[in-house]
């Protein structure tokens, strides 16, 4: 395994030396909903990153992604059971607002870079 | 054999149906368990939640199908006064220790389509004998940004003044949540306070700015005689006629700190009324009212729906009435004035065990009230509807003006309620 991993970063060096830049692994970051609520209300992320929202509640919970303020072409994830959570690839730039359908008041906003 | 059958297809309905339901058919809409929205596990007094889905226009939703939202209530009771009442409780009933089926309802009560639902509630009334057109709520909402600050604005349709109010502390949803038809009560009420009740129709518009502010202005006509008639609201034959454009106000502040929720407002409308339906000269009697009101809830586990709650609600509403026609008809005095207020506090154990306490003004006295609703929570064994069983006692201290044998009317009112969906 060491000496794949040196393979790997020899490689690397060598694509930089070359000029070339290897895309970066895509992140993950979890949200939490909690009483009704998004851990966060306002995050930014690198386009391929996940999202992972976590339902601590003893409700369902739902998940309802939106470009801009245009709520027609929402991406709805479905119903999340207590204790379950749902994974979403933000693969775009740009700005999302993240709704739960059932509970209007939990709002985040996903700033894609 | 048979009865052996109907047991396990009992047993088998009450573990595989949906969960339980506030409004049953609210419920099945979002998968929310009443005490989701409701103090209590038992409708109508709202929590944070409750009040947010009316405000989004009932629309909010699991995202699955479910029309058409049809639910059924019904509830009985046992009723005993001090004294007995010569002549019957009511048509139908004894002098004094009547049962009762007080009410049947049907509701329409969800979603229409996207933006756009209704609570819409019919009731038989059990004592009048009576099928009438009850509480109306049809709501049109949207959330917009606000100078940049997210909203929510909608319109309401609605039948009677507060009907569409968020808040608890409000004539129509306001404590008690439920009381005997069959036990006296003061005669002396200011007219946003249960009077212009199914008399009435209203379109407003609302808006909730940044979760902090609402504003409300509605516009109410008087039903004529013919819609009353045909709606179930009597008596019609020399009722009052509600003339003109009655304009109704709420301006509200509210917001979430921590686990409380608190809101201050105020509310009223100016109304003119026909007495008796009659117009002497063409005049009309003016009421106008102009109330205030607060609201505390607190939630001791937020990330439980079954938690412990407080809830205290209070209003005070100041009616000046200037009765031009009254005075014609009955040599009244030209003007009058009423003021009428109350505060309500409960703790609601569990979701399951709700002690409540009121004091009233203007006639004085005192409601006190222990609720038990055993379901409706996220673990409820029976998953398709729930019950409420309440012990209310009525005590006054004073009654139309009157202290001496004002506790002739203290009232004892068991009830059982019970609520489920199709």
């Amino acid at each position: 395994m060491k000496r794949v991993c040196l393979g790997l970063a020899w490689l690397a060096g060598l694509a930089g030396l070359a000029g070339f830049s290897l895309p970066a692994a895509a992140a993950t970051q979890t949200i939490v909903q909690s009483g009704q609520a998004f851990s966060e209300t306002d995050i930014t992320v690198k386009v391929g990153d996940h999202v992972v929202f976590a339902n601590k509640d003893d409700v369902n919970h739902n998940i309802l992604v939106q470009k801009g303020d245009d709520d027609d072409d929402a991406k709805d994830m479905g119903v999340q059971a207590p204790g379950g959570s749902v994974d979403v690839l933000f693969d775009q730039a740009g700005k999302f607002k993240v709704r739960c359908h059932i509970h209007p008041s939990m709002k985040l906003t996903v700033e894609v870079q | 054999m048979p009865f052996r059958y109907l047991a396990i297809l009992a047993l088998v309905y009450l573990y595989c149906a949906p969960q339980a339901r506030a409004v049953p058919s609210f419920a099945e809409q979002t998968g929310q368990p009443c005490a989701a929205c409701h103090v209590g596990a038992f409708g109508p007094q709202l929590r944070p939640y409750g009040r947010m889905f009316k405000l989004n226009g009932y629309t909010a939703s699991d995202g699955k199908r479910h029309f058409p939202p049809i639910a059924m209530s019904t509830y009985g009771s046992f009723t005993h006064t001090q004294a007995d009442q010569p002549g019957g409780a009511a048509r139908w009933f004894a002098d004094n220790d009547n049962f009762a089926l007080d009410q049947t309802s049907l509701y329409y009560a969800g979603e229409i389509m996207r933006h756009l639902g209704a609570f819409i509630q019919t009731t038989y009334d059990g004592v009048a004998r009576q099928y009438h057109i009850d509480n109306t709520d049809i709501r049109y909402a949207r959330e917009r940004d606000i100078f940049g600050i997210d909203s929510v604005w909608g319109l309401t349709l609605n039948n009677s003044p507060t009907v569409q109010d968020l808040w608890n502390s409000t004539p129509a949803w306001g404590f008690p949540y439920n009381a005997s038809s069959l036990a006296p009560t003061p005669t002396a009420a200011t007219r946003i306070d249960g009077s212009l009740a199914q008399q009435v129709v209203g379109l407003g518009g609302y808006v909730m700015w940044n979760d902090w502010v609402y504003t409300e202005a509605d516009l109410y006509r008087g039903l004529g005689r013919d819609i009353r008639n045909a709606t179930g609201i009597v008596p019609v034959a020399g009722s009052d006629g509600v003339v003109d454009t009655s304009p109704y106000w709420r301006v509200a502040l509210q917001h979430d700190f921590g686990r409380s929720n608190w809101e201050v407002g105020t509310y009223g409308i100016v109304t003119h009324i026909l007495p008796s339906g009659l117009s002497p000269g063409g005049r009309a009697d003016q009421f106008t009212d102009i109330a205030a009101d607060a609201n505390w809830q607190f939630t001791f586990s937020p990330r439980q729906v079954a938690s412990d709650v407080i809830s205290a609600h209070a209003t005070i509403i100041h009616e000046d009435q200037d009765l031009n026609a009254s005075t014609v008809l009955s040599a009244a005095d030209p003007h009058g004035r009423l003021t009428t207020a109350r505060a309500d506090v409960s703790y609601s154990i569990a979701a399951t065990l709700t002690p409540s306490a009121q004091v009233f003004r203007n006639s004085g006295g005192e409601i006190v009230e222990l609720a038990y609703a055993p379901f409706g929570k996220p673990d409820s064994l029976i998953h398709w509807g729930n019950v409420r069983l309440a012990a209310q006692y009525v005590m006054y201290s004073e009654f139309d003006g009157q202290t001496h044998g004002a506790s002739r009317n203290n009232t004892l009112y068991l009830s059982v309620w019970a609520a489920w969906h199709f």
